[in-house]
């Protein structure tokens, strides 16, 4: 799996560059996103418009990602496809997590601009 | 009637490639792109579980899908000779959405398979377990 990261300020841009995350490759994904973490990043836009297929798998890495920052940070969402939004909202984590069409909304958002 | 086999060696980098065949099929037979979608994810989580579980992430065992498209509906048939699924009766949808600690990170694979599906059973044919899955098609 290869994920594209860049730094807008403080707020890391993570973009899956391949179309699937599941059981093979949430791992990866989840070690990758650790260690921004662990590097102190707080703040993560996780822009999925690349990503056609995820499983209860990656929705765990997701969540798990956010739990790491123990509520002193935030994760939110943009370009989710039509099949990935409907396992968000089947699990309930559309109400959980901040959703956008686009990385310049949710950027916005996700600094402090609010909806 | 019209039926179709898959078959993985048990390893999860061939889900991928069992993922794209299922949604491709369920897309040929009329359901539209969110159905497809949870029906591939219905059969990803159950062959995953089948991987992970009963055969306990060992490559060299097979999992077999079957595909049936018959009177308005496609079964979905997920087939593995390893050890048996145990439910372990934990409820992971108890979770307050505002409280991140409170989150599931697993355990959501077969709820997803009954949110997903119209009909859903497991159980054990000839030695092998086999859940068995069903969605109903749309009338057009």
């Amino acid at each position: 799996m290869r994920l594209e990261c860049n730094l807008k300020g403080d707020v890391l841009i993570a973009r899956p560059l391949d179309a699937r995350i599941d059981a093979a490759s949430s791992i990866f994904f989840k070690n990758a996103l650790g260690e921004w973490i662990n590097k102190g990043c707080k703040r993560i836009v996780l822009d999925l418009q690349n990503v056609e297929f995820v499983d209860s798998s990656g929705l765990g890495v997701i969540i798990s990602t956010l739990k790491a920052m123990e509520g002193k940070g935030d994760v939110v969402l943009s370009g989710v496809k039509t099949g990935v939004m409907s396992l968000l909202c089947l699990t309930r984590m559309n109400r959980v997590f901040r959703i956008y069409d686009y990385n310049e909304e949710a950027l916005g958002a996700i600094r402090g601009g609010g909806e | 009637m019209r039926a179709i086999r898959f078959s993985i060696e048990s390893r999860l980098e061939n889900l991928a490639i069992l993922g794209v065949a299922i949604r491709a099929v369920c897309s040929q037979a009329g359901m539209d792109e969110t159905d497809s979608y949870q029906s591939e994810l219905a059969v990803i989580e159950s062959a995953t579980n089948a991987i992970k579980y009963a055969y306990g992430n060992k490559p060299g065992y097979q999992v077999d899908v079957i595909l049936t498209v018959d009177q308005g509906k496609i079964e979905f048939r997920v087939e593995d000779s390893g050890a048996p699924m145990k439910s372990n009766g934990k409820s992971w949808t108890d979770f307050d959405p505002m409280k991140t600690g409170s989150l599931p990170e697993s355990g959501m694979g077969l709820y997803i398979v009954r949110q997903t599906m119209d009909e859903v059973s497991y159980g054990s044919v000839d030695g092998r377990n086999v859940m068995t899955m069903a969605r109903y098609l749309k009338e057009t």
